[in-house]
């Protein structure tokens, strides 16, 4: 590029750019292809040869020769698979993959130093093997033609009976389209089809949008929270002022004013919030690629199903999301579906099925992941956690089945009879479900042995804001996510037990540990007498919390501590309520942590009820 | 001042040719396809237009038809700037009514020394 023309800062800015756009290019090029080696999908292919088409293109501007000269020739190769003279194969899928790995790597040195340090001639080579050897004939490519009859069926102009009798009819006359012989047959009109045909060509096209800096959205919302507080207080000094009187007129304005505010507050902090969520298909895609890699190292046959790529989530759950994500995939391969030749011998498909679908549910999003594999071996479970000392026999004899399917997320625990290199170590479950519990989230599995096993996440819509119950011990106010609370008990005599000194509830013939925050929190230590126990459900786990009383629910913005308070356990951050006083959040999964230490215990006291009930 | 429309789906290209042009102080407007180029063609009064070949939606080709077939944009100065080298490609977008077709990457300086003359061109005929 000429220098003169210009200058260094503005040539940098076009690198930059360069290689933010050519990396999101590549990510969507190597799922593609993945895609498109299942099956043939015409739009994918164009998509894809555009694409490569492109960064060669810019990349021949800005002087990156070798990584030009690698696109070049795989758009050759991809331009045979356009226009049907080869099909994309594994072997090509292969040759391709490794072409846009290695574009991938380049890019990722022209970010770090500025130059291509990779050398492209072997697969520059291999690529043209490709070219000059292996001109295979491809399929017709039927797949556009079916969508233009499945779009006239969703548009209700034919009927399915009608274009299977027009498809048959375009086997004997293979050089008529559909349309056409839809409206020879008189089924639809000109127009009709015509209109359909459009909507086909721009049903593709993306939604606007514009790129923004993280940290502006984050200031936005810290905005957002701030505004959200000063509504929280305007309401109180609202509901003040009426209580002690004064000008009708002056209330009236008051009370106008405030409801305004709570309004626009609320629909502003919706929008921002929506602002920063992202489609779950970020996580996603990089599955398929993941699952293909793995199949090939296991040697098994699946075939991956994903749904729901469009739910939204948080950005920085995304972020946290993914790793969590790869290791149930891994799992899912590796432990759960069969080799073929055994799913053969036990009646079933010889491809397996692995199944990823997102959905929202209220507040929350909800992930499955389905297999059909060989599913948990509940036995072999429990053999397992007894093995190890962490249950005893009569506690695991008094587990539900769900209970203890559950036991797979204990720490320390693999039921996989070999360790391979991605999975087995009996580490995974576990980190799977704390790394999801961070995020406010829950993890749970289901199973049917040699079957299917089902790993169902649960997570919230957003981190910054949430509801919370305010709960009072002593003159202490603290804040307990809202989601995880499932009941109030009111304390009266008896319901209180103590086991090991530690103090336990009994409540439905369930034994429930429980943490006194007025002990844990408070310095003064005399005991007062009733209250409420708040009830925490996470996962299969339960907690009670031991409070004075109850305020009510509350909508909070979550305040981290700062660096140096940040690693104290049962709290997870602060938030600043409508009068202005600063009160704790609690962080009901560490809470429970800190109870398994006293485990022993509550085990001792189930046992003991277990005997006194009956 | 002229304004130069540029249409390329790459957000590189687009910027890079602005920082080009901006050189002799031209008005940059762009687009990211065909579509939405005939889009802003319909609220920005454009003098000469710099388009890619391959591009979603509606490739350049397409582009220039459509552009022709507007009464306002009948004369108005195209260069095709794309990698391909087809030579197919090339005479059918010279059929479109392209008036040049220059491949990537180009120099800047002749870039400007092309949009330049073209406009020159333009001129002397109005």
């Amino acid at each position: 590029m000429d220098d003169q023309a210009l200058q260094k800062d503005e040539m940098q800015e076009i690198i930059d750019e360069f290689i933010v756009e050519s990396s999101e290019l590549m990510d969507n090029v190597i799922q593609d292809i993945v895609a498109i080696e299942q099956s043939q999908d015409e739009e994918k292919v164009n998509g894809i040869f555009r694409a490569v088409h492109t960064i060669k293109g810019t990349a021949s501007f800005l002087g990156f020769n070798v990584l030009t000269a690698l696109a070049h020739k795989g758009e050759d190769l991809l331009g045979l698979v356009r226009k049907g003279e080869m099909k994309t194969d594994q072997e090509v899928a292969d040759v391709l993959l490794e072409a846009f790995d290695l574009m991938k790597l380049m890019i990722e040195d022209i970010r770090t130093g500025g130059v291509e340090n990779h050398d492209a001639s072997s697969v520059i080579e291999k690529l043209a093997g490709f070219l000059v050897s292996k001109k295979k004939n491809a399929e017709p490519p039927q797949e556009e033609k079916k969508k233009i009859g499945e779009m006239l069926i969703e548009e209700k102009i034919i009927t399915k009976g009608e274009l299977e009798d027009v498809l048959k009819k375009q086997e004997t006359e293979t050089d008529k389209m559909v349309g056409e012989i839809v409206v020879e047959e008189k089924l639809a009109t000109e127009g009709q089809v015509k209109n359909t045909l459009i909507k086909q060509k721009t049903a593709g096209k993306e939604e606007q949008s514009i790129r923004i800096d993280v940290k502006k959205l984050d200031e936005l919302m810290n905005l957002v929270g701030e505004l959200v507080l000063g509504k929280n207080r305007l309401i109180l000094v609202n509901s003040l002022a009426k209580k002690e009187g004064g000008g009708e007129s002056v209330l009236d304005n008051l009370a106008d004013v405030t409801s305004y505010v709570e309004g626009i507050t609320n629909e502003l902090q919706l929008s921002v919030m929506r602002a920063r969520l992202v489609p779950i298909g970020k996580v996603f895609s990089k599955i398929p690629r993941m699952v293909r890699d793995l199949c090939g190292e296991f040697k098994k046959d699946i075939e991956l199903k994903v749904e729901g790529e469009e739910t939204e989530l948080d950005r920085s759950l995304i972020e946290a999301l993914t790793d969590p994500m790869i290791h149930i995939v891994r799992n899912s391969v590796d432990h759960g579906v069969e080799v073929p030749a055994e799913r053969e011998k036990k009646g079933k498909n010889r491809k397996g099925l692995l199944s990823i679908k997102a959905y929202n549910e209220g507040n929350h999003v909800i992930i499955d992941i389905f297999d059909d594999g060989k599913g948990i071996n509940l036995q072999a479970v429990k053999d397992k956690v007894k093995e190890k000392g962490l249950m005893s026999e009569a506690e695991l004899a008094s587990l539900s089945t769900k209970e203890a399917m559950n036991l797979v997320f204990i720490p320390g625990l693999s039921t996989a009879q070999k360790v391979s290199s991605v999975s087995g170590r009996g580490v995974g479950m576990d980190v799977v479900k704390t790394n999801i519990e961070k995020m406010n989230g829950q993890a749970y599995i289901d199973s049917e042995e040699g079957q299917w096993t089902k790993l169902t996440i649960k997570l919230p819509l957003t981190l910054a804001i949430m509801r919370a119950l305010i709960v009072k011990s002593e003159d202490e106010l603290f804040a307990i996510p809202l989601n995880m609370v499932t009941e109030l008990v009111k304390l009266k005599e008896g319901l209180l037990k103590t086991v090991d000194k530690n103090e336990v509830l009994v409540l439905r013939n369930t034994v429930i540990p429980l943490m006194d925050l007025q002990k844990t929190f408070s310095r003064k230590t005399e005991e007062k007498q009733g209250g409420y126990v708040v009830i925490c459900n996470i996962g299969e786990k339960v907690v009670g919390i031991k409070v004075h009383s109850v305020v009510g629910q509350e909508e909070v913005v979550i305040k981290p501590l700062g660096e140096f308070l940040k690693n104290i356990k049962g709290i997870s951050g602060a938030t600043i309520r409508g009068d202005g006083k600063v009160i704790l959040i609690l962080d009901i999964p560490s809470v429970i942590l800190h109870h398994n230490n006293q485990k022993k215990a509550y085990s001792h006291l189930r046992a003991v009820s277990a005997s006194a009930m009956n | 001042m002229k304004t130069i429309l540029v249409v390329d789906d790459s957000p590189t290209i687009r910027k890079l040719l602005g920082y080009i042009l901006k050189k002799k102080s031209y008005i940059i407007a762009e687009a990211e396809d065909g579509l939405d180029a005939m889009e802003k063609l319909g609220h920005v009064q454009v003098d000469l237009v710099i388009v890619d070949l391959n591009m979603p939606n509606m490739d350049g080709i397409e582009f220039v038809k459509n552009l022709r077939d507007n009464y306002y944009y009948m004369d108005t100065p195209v260069i095709m700037l794309t990698t391909t080298k087809d030579e197919k490609l090339k005479k059918d977008a010279f059929d479109a009514g392209v008036n040049m077709f220059l491949n990537k990457p180009v120099q800047p300086n002749f870039l400007l020394y092309k949009v330049e003359s073209l406009l020159g061109e333009e001129e002397d005929h109005g």
